[in-house]
């Protein structure tokens, strides 16, 4: 090694030390800002604008060819054949009362935990962001019932972030017909 | 690092779970052994693997640090050395104990049991081996030399070693989900097949469409010959005779195009047909040889019997007696899963109403223990017999009779042109109990409905046979290996559809003209057999615009079996039957009415297939939706009215409220005294009473009212804490229609069983 300082002086130990000094208060800095945004992604169900946290968002596919299933519930728009996996396509405008919109270029969120997979039908689908987390704030209290179950909050523009984990586990969406 | 290590033990608890259900079993196997009168030598060994399973299972427990089971086991331990030492007597009583010790330990395995439950199990234990002489001191183990001591154990049992030697040699243990998951890809190669019968299709129909394209441009050729002749011999300018001279060579050419690319064609398709024959064979071939690593002896499922038939006759206060053939043969795992609960019900079935007890038995000279022979047979093509056979009362057919007709499933007319084998089959109705009595166990009708229910999705067949007074047969008749699933395929308001060839009887073509409408049915008559006729499109509620090319002067009609019941449903389309690939509606628990699974065609699409026995009791739902909406301007306006007689406040709150809520009138009662004031100035369709209250008890209040004649009829449910099987006969005899444990109350079997009895 070609270095005019010699290992053991004084002033080559000091740099050394500066440069780990400076490592571990970048590390810091960039898991801060880890810890205070998250990534969502942007979509619409009829006009309104909601959103998604990406972590819970498998892949975004156009909604192709799908299957109407008589006698299931009306949440259920039908079940769609994803690389040769069948999914329950779940229209989650039911919950809002969002009236359907034919026109739209339909959507599906693939959203897939341990135990549960479906696709989620949206309306269009308009980019990922990064989000604060200070910009979210607690959804409005006049939503009550499964509408608030779902939501995680809302922010300035009026998108509403829907809550990933609860959409995955919630019980409404449990299709268990009792015969 | 917290995640890792709690991850880590989950693993262990696993293998423990497992590695302790083995022991238990064969603890108990061998309790069941040493219940049996022995040699003395052998009933020596039998202890001695017991004891050693025993300490296994502790060593275990102690690897996990599992308290309560390292503490039984210390017990059991205990107990079992003093018996190996002949320091106490063996009874019946410390069997009992002992086979349910085993139970809590099972049950403490999957932690669901209740502490308390712990230490007095420890006590009683502790009991049994207090009655030994108190000069002998007890071998207590040492927890220190704990894991040596287990390593000895096993090195000195020759037996056991020389197994492990053999079976390390010869099998594997895999996990199971390996082989499920390992399963399903290779059950997706049939789509490999699919795919080739359908490129096969495809170039067949490329290759007609080249044979036209030849015979036309033969015409033409014709034509253009005809024409240039006609030139000719007109010698009209020779500038058309050229050009027709071209047209000519250019058809001739043309021709040798399409003649030598339809002889490609056919070589090809000799090819795809070789190919595709290839594929088919090697795929059937692989999935026939999988379905074989699924295979397992019968007496998989047996050997989880003898303990349960043990308990259940104890309970009952019967003596019985199994026995077990045909343990070697081999059938599919999944059958064997499958089957499982059918048996057990049927088993139970045999002994709270087949087998009756030592003095009925005797009395009518029989010998006092029963039996149950539980026999396999492999029977023709690719199936296997099981038979669960008793030599108790048989099934009352009368009773049968009584109750459908009761119930309105038949009317008496029907009833007089049906065979024995019909009136039997009615008891799979799921609402049909030749039981007078209903308990917790069995007797509430749905038994039979599950069986033949399990066993249609299998494939495979019950049936029945019984006589008076000398016992009933239940036959199973069910597939080796599970067959590739094939379907029919139908469309239904411009939507296709599959259903279970298994299910489908036959295809017919229906005149509309010869459908008849009777009181709100529609229905069919085939060959002098009558079918109830129900269109799919009304059961599946899909709208009737979307069927476009509804034909005017016929339907297609597939006669559909579901849970022993036959139903013609009106389809408007039948288009093929083939073999399927079934898959779920997700990945996720997915239940909807009427649809069973899904499957996924060569192009990509999904079509669902239906659950025939949903759609069968579906339907007959509908029927009974018009025949109670007759009714309702009549009687069934008003509410049922019960009278609920108990002495503690809260259950009898607690039962008003449950029956409220169920829709029905109720009114309360503290004892059997003020009970009868109520009877005697009020009517009620149903009692609910306990036993034990003051001045006058369930007993007697019964005993009062079957005395009366306008009350004879009404129904009693007998609800107590009083769970003896004493007490229960002693219920049955004074005719109490069913009997429940408190102690073991479910809310909704209670309003179940109020229900079907009014």
């Amino acid at each position: 090694m070609i270095n005019s300082k010699s290992k053991n002086s004084d002033e080559y130990k000091k740099e050394v030390l500066k440069n780990r000094a400076e490592i571990l208060s970048r590390s810091l800095k960039d898991q801060e800002n880890k810890i205070d945004t998250i990534e969502i992604v942007l979509f619409q169900l009829d006009k309104e604008n909601f959103a998604l946290e990406t972590k819970y968002v498998k892949e975004i596919i156009p909604l192709r060819e799908y299957t109407f299933l008589p006698c299931a519930p009306i949440f259920m728009y039908g079940i769609t054949n994803v690389r040769r996996r069948i999914l329950p396509i779940i229209n989650i405008k039911i919950f809002f009362s969002l009236p359907d919109d034919p026109k739209a270029e339909k959507k599906l969120v693939i959203m897939e935990n341990e135990e549960v997979a479906f696709a989620l039908l949206i309306d269009g689908f308009s980019g990922i962001r990064r989000l604060s987390k200070n910009e979210l704030q607690a959804t409005l209290p006049t939503l009550t019932g499964i509408r608030q179950e779902f939501l995680e909050g809302i922010i300035a523009d009026g998108t509403v972030i829907l809550n990933g984990q609860k959409l995955l586990t919630s019980t409404h969406l449990v299709m268990d017909a009792n015969i | 690092m917290d995640s890792k290590e709690s991850e880590f033990f989950e693993k262990l608890m696993v293998i423990f779970r497992e590695e302790a259900g083995e022991h238990l079993k064969a603890i108990s196997d061998g309790l069941l052994e040493l219940e049996k009168k022995l040699p003395q030598e052998t009933h020596q060994q039998v202890i001695e693997t017991i004891f050693r399973e025993a300490h296994s299972l502790k060593g275990s427990a102690r690897s996990v640090n599992h308290k309560s089971i390292l503490e039984i086991c210390q017990c059991l331990e205990t107990v079992l050395s003093l018996w190996k030492q002949k320091k106490i007597e063996i009874s019946i009583k410390s069997f009992d104990l002992l086979h349910t010790t085993l139970n809590i330990i099972s049950q403490a395995l999957s932690d669901s049991v209740d502490p308390s439950l712990i230490s007095k199990t420890i006590e009683q234990i502790k009991s049994l081996s207090n009655q030994e002489t108190d000069s002998v001191k007890l071998p207590v183990d040492l927890p220190k030399n704990g894991i040596k001591e287990l390593e000895t154990t096993n090195s000195e049992s020759p037996t056991s070693s020389t197994h492990r030697q053999i079976s390390q040699g010869k099998t594997i243990r895999v996990s199971l989900d390996k082989i499920n998951h390992f399963f399903q890809e290779a059950e997706e190669t049939l789509m490999i097949k699919v795919l080739f019968k359908a490129q096969l299709n495809h170039l067949k129909e490329l290759q007609s469409n080249l044979f036209m394209q030849e015979k036309n441009l033969e015409r033409l050729l014709t034509t253009v010959q005809n024409l240039r002749q006609n030139f000719q011999q007109d010698q009209v300018k020779e500038k058309n005779s050229i050009l027709t001279e071209n047209i000519f060579k250019l058809s001739e050419k043309q021709i040798h195009v399409a003649k030598s690319t339809r002889e490609n064609l056919t070589n090809l398709l000799k090819n795809a047909e070789q190919n595709a024959h290839i594929v088919a064979t090697t795929v059937d071939k692989l999935l026939d040889d999988l379905k074989k690593i699924l295979m397992q002896p019968m007496s998989m499922l047996f050997e989880t019997l003898p303990h349960m038939i043990r308990d259940l006759a104890r309970e009952l206060s019967k003596e019985i007696q199994v026995q077990f053939h045909g343990e070697d043969i081999e059938v599919d795992r999944r059958v064997l899963e499958g089957i499982k609960d059918p048996i057990i019900h049927l088993i139970r079935n045999a002994i709270d109403h087949g087998i009756e007890s030592p003095q009925e038995r005797t009395h009518s000279n029989k010998p006092s223990i029963g039996t149950i022979r539980i026999t396999a047979t492999e029977s023709e093509g690719n199936n296997v017999k099981l038979s669960i056979a008793d030599d108790g009362q048989g099934i009352d057919l009368d009773k049968i009779k009584q109750v459908s007709l009761k119930k309105g499933f038949v009317s008496e007319m029907e009833l007089e042109t049906m065979s024995k084998e019909d009136v039997i089959k009615l008891a799979f109705r799921s609402d049909v109990s030749t039981s007078p009595i209903v308990t917790e166990l069995s007797g509430r009708g749905l038994g039979l409905g599950i069986v033949s229910e399990n066993v249609d999705k299998l494939g495979g067949q019950v049936e029945i046979t019984t006589h008076k007074g000398r016992g009933t047969t239940f036959t199973l008749i069910l597939p080796l290996t599970l067959a590739t699933f094939r379907g029919v395929y139908v469309s239904v308001g411009g939507q296709q559809f599959i259903l279970p060839t298994h299910n489908v009887e036959r295809v017919v073509r229906v005149k509309l003209e010869n459908i008849k409408r009777a009181e709100n049915r529609e229905t069919i008559v085939l060959e002098g057999r009558s079918f109830s006729f129900v269109r799919l499109e009304d059961l599946l509620e899909i709208s009737k615009s979307n069927s476009l090319t509804k034909r005017k002067d016929f339907t297609f009609a597939l006669i559909v079996k579901g849970a022993e019941q036959t139903i013609a449903f009106g389809v408007d389309e039948v288009y093929r039957e083939e073999e399927i690939l079934v898959k779920g509606l997700g990945k996720q628990h997915i239940r909807i009415k009427n649809m069973m699974a899904a499957t996924v065609t060569e192009t990509g699409g999904v079509i669902p297939i239906l659950n025939p026995v949903d759609l069968v009791k579906s339907s007959i739902n509908v029927e009974v939706k018009y025949t109670s909406t007759d009714e309702s301007n009549g009687v069934q306006a008003t509410k049922k009215s019960i009278l609920v007689v108990e002495d503690t406040i809260t259950t009898r709150l607690l039962i008003k409220n449950i029956l409220t809520s169920a829709g029905y009138e109720v009114k309360t009662a503290v004892d059997g005294v003020e009970a009868l004031e109520i009877l005697q100035n009020q009517a009620f369709d149903l009692v609910v009473t306990d036993i034990e209250m003051p001045r006058m008890d369930g007993f007697t209040l019964l005993e009062k009212i079957k005395t009366m004649p306008q009350l004879k009829e009404m129904p009693i449910v007998i609800c107590t804490a009083l769970g003896s099987s004493k007490d229960r006969q002693r219920g049955i005899e004074l005719g109490a229609n069913a009997y429940l444990d408190k102690s073991v109350f479910k809310f909704q079997s209670f309003v179940e069983i109020v229900q079907k009895l009014i």
